[in-house]
């Protein structure tokens, strides 16, 4: 916190103007520290994530090929401090960033290459640096009933009405800022809740360039679970979304209209009835704005989900399966922000997402089911199993790379072993997504991924992670290469002490625009950790790894290739 | 530039006191309400994982052979799953066909997420003693790290039977772990 403070300062003091120059080893200060603290029944948790990075670009202006002035260095800080006393609690999320050598003197003349600050988003700071309080939070819980002011997560059921999370897998942090009611007991939980979708504007993991201001579009909604109901649980929501199109805080109210969007529905859990554990949900949802009619002229959607599983000796069957009409169209107006209000089950293997696959998660007329066994051979330490996936994806919009209505099969097969010191996890998959008709083919993929850790000395471990694929398309009207591509790791690693990671990328998918620092295709990086004790690790990455597609918790964004030098420290204490 | 410093001063102070743990009220695998206040007096582990997360899975097993081998000495694990909900359906099975024992939790709102662990990195864990203190927080698990912790739980246990600590968490409604 003090070094992020006085990094902050010499900032502030000493912006960077004029020719920008690489630097030889570029000044990291950092710490991320959880601080536990407590007086006169007071509990204070400050968290505090700082990362330094140099991005390397090759772009060169064409007078001056020797010079590298689009370089630039960015700092990034997030800060969260929450506070308890008795009943009451608050929480805060401040994040900042800064860019360093984002401009150059050509001819005399500064030129700012790169804008930390779009129009849209309001700053009182200079251009270089932007701090924006993103979480600001305070609760009362008084015992059954809890109030909250300000940001909140919340979720509905399955997540098919309204699921406003942290995603920090793929750097997505969005919130509800508001009110939020909720009661509980033994028997019931109710939530009700208002207020605006506050997208987090400084990013951890991606560039922070042109921040956008905050659309905030106004979201209402109340859920009521009834538990003990003999082996079964049951619960109901409705939820509001009123979309905005301008910025600020003002728009959600003087925009405010008829609802946008409704959705309502019910969800169940039987918990053993007939030996099998279940779960259903279903929910219909109503459009009422008139550019989230579909182009057939439907104004309404409906989802149905399901699970089933039974245990059998010492096996599991899984069965999942769902049927969503419309349901994708909640999200549509949040598309350029990058973050949803909405998440289905996909019932999709996350780490093998294509962008081609990506059409079908997020498809708005598709059915399918999934059956998956996993066998207990070893319950906790070893476990093969077996997935099968079966859709048919009706939709053919302006996401998706198909143009004729098709059906995927999906097959995979894993291992999971964990014979004390020796731990691996192996998929290997293979999904063809078949398109109706002899004029379309049919696209193939092929993947696997892994993560093998082994001892190689007392306190030594060699881990062995990566993933890689095989694509080949079938017809379409864009006519993508086939390609084959691969992330991949081998580290070193002294119990949690330190380690030392070699990362190789590998892809010749012409829709990556990265470029590798070894050859086109091929990158390579090399990343050295250091935790001197539980409540610090430091790291510092020199390299380039490719851009790539990544989906998790639903949600899926393309990842930029980094290249250049990076350094962090994570830690808790 | 003058706020900033004045916020240091405002934190820092207090960073070097110590820390109750905060209670917290959330659903178990058969919809029952667990509660980290009705583990007042005993040592307890609470684990921040997910399905997804190979590390998690990793630990898990040796957690549940501490769970196992500690719980007459008064020690517990609060598994606290951050899957999101449209994974739901995975974590029941993968605990059961685990035969994984100790309580595992929903949270559905990431409430007791925000309020422990808002960094990204998983799995993450928070030891409480029995005073009801955070002894200690711990990210990542690395083959090895069990015996570090196995030996700082063992030491919190040592430090009094249940029933003479004075637990700093407050009281609330409680009800029976199904696990």
């Amino acid at each position: 916190m003090v070094i992020w403070l006085l990094v902050a300062s010499a900032l502030a003091a000493d912006p960077v103007v004029g020719v920008a120059q690489p630097v030889d080893e570029p000044v990291v200060a950092a710490t991320a520290s959880p601080q536990e603290s407590s007086g006169n029944g007071v509990s204070v948790a400050v968290t505090n994530d700082f990362e330094f990075r140099y991005w390397v670009r090759d772009q060169r202006v064409p007078s001056f090929p020797d010079r590298a002035v689009f370089n630039y260095m960015e700092q990034v800080n997030r800060t969260n401090i929450s506070i308890g006393k008795g009943k009451w609690s608050a929480w805060a999320q401040i994040d900042q960033v800064a860019l360093f050598a984002n401009r150059y003197r050509l001819d005399g003349e500064l030129v700012n290459e790169r804008e930390l600050v779009g129009p849209s988003a309001y700053t009182p700071l200079p251009n270089f640096l932007y701090i924006n309080p993103e979480k600001l939070s305070a609760s009362f819980d008084g015992g059954n009933v809890e109030v909250t002011l300000g940001d909140f997560y919340a979720t509905f059921g399955n997540g098919v009405a309204l699921s406003v999370n942290r995603n920090p897998q793929v750097d997505i942090d969005s919130s509800i800022q508001g009110a939020r009611v909720t009661y509980s007991s033994d028997l019931w939980d109710v939530v009700a809740l208002v207020g605006q979708l506050n997208r987090q504007q400084v990013f951890q993991d991606n560039p922070n360039l042109d921040i956008m201001g905050d659309r905030r579009h106004l979201v209402a909604g109340v859920r009521a679970d009834r538990y003990g109901l003999g082996p079964a649980a049951v619960g109901a929501h409705a939820v509001m979304v009123d979309y905005v199109q301008d910025t600020g805080f003002g728009p959600s109210f003087s925009q405010l209209g008829g609802p946008d969007a409704v959705v309502a529905g019910a969800s169940t859990e039987l918990y053993g009835v007939g030996g099998i554990d279940w779960l259903a949900e279903a929910d219909a949802f109503y459009y009422g704005a008139g550019d989230l009619i579909t182009p057939n002229g439907d104004d309404w959607g409906y989802a149905a989900y399901a699970s089933a599983t039974a245990y059998v000796g010492p096996t599991t069957w899984q069965f999942e399966g769902k049927r969503y009409l419309n349901t994708e169209t909640v999200n549509g107006p949040l598309g350029d922000e990058q973050y949803e209000l909405a998440i289905a089950p996909t019932l999709e293997y996350d780490l093998a997402i294509t962008e081609d696959s990506s059409g079908a998660v997020n498809s708005d007329d598709i059915a399918g089911g999934r059956l998956r066994v996993d066998w207990a051979a070893d319950p906790g330490r070893l476990t093969p199993y077996a997935s099968l996936g079966i859709f048919r994806d009706w939709d053919t919009g302006p996401l998706h790379f198909n143009t004729v209505p098709e059906t995927i099969v999906h097959p995979f097969v894993g291992i999971e072993w964990f014979p004390g010191e020796t731990a691996a996890i192996v998929n290997v998959g293979y999904r063809s997504d078949i398109r109706d008709g002899n004029d379309s083919g049919t696209d193939r993929q092929l993947y696997t991924d892994l993560d093998i850790k082994f001892p190689i000395g007392k306190h030594l471990h060699l881990d062995v992670a990566g993933q890689g694929e095989w694509f080949r398309w079938g017809v379409n009207p864009l006519q993508q290469e086939d390609y084959v591509e691969f992330t991949s790791s081998i580290s070193a690693l002294h119990g949690s002490d330190w380690a030392i990671i070699w990362y190789t990328d590998f892809t010749n998918n012409p829709l990556v625009s990265s470029k590798g620092n070894i050859s086109e295709a091929l990158y390579g990086a090399l990343e050295v950790q250091v935790k001197p004790s539980d409540a610090l690790t430091l790291k510092l990455f020199g390299g380039s790894q490719k851009e790539g597609l990544r989906c998790a918790g639903g949600q899926c964004r393309v990842l930029p290739g980094f290249s250049g030098i990076r350094a962090a420290a994570v830690g808790s204490f | 530039m003058r706020h900033l410093l004045a916020l240091a001063a405002l934190v820092l102070p207090l960073s070097a006191m110590a820390d109750p743990a905060s209670d917290f009220s959330l659903r178990d695998l058969n919809g029952d309400t667990v509660t980290l206040s009705q583990h007042a007096g005993q040592v307890v582990l609470i684990d921040f994982w997910a399905t997804w997360c190979g590390p998690c899975k990793q630990e898990l097993p040796h957690l549940q052979e501490m769970y196992t081998e500690l719980g007459d000495q008064g020690f517990t694990v609060l598994a606290v799953s951050t899957d999101d909900a449209r994974d739901k359906a995975k974590v029941k099975p993968f605990i059961r066909r685990s035969q994984f024992s100790f309580p595992v939790l929903y949270d559905t709102q990431s409430d007791v997420l925000t309020a422990y662990n808002p960094g990204k990195t998983l799995p993450f864990a928070v030891l409480v003693g029995r005073d009801g203190e955070v002894a200690s927080l711990h990210s990542g698990y690395n083959p090895g790290d069990e015996v570090a912790l196995r030996a700082e739980i063992e030491e919190l246990l040592a430090h009094g039977a249940p029933s003479q600590a004075a637990p700093a968490v407050e009281t609330a409604p409680t009800a029976a772990p199904a696990e």
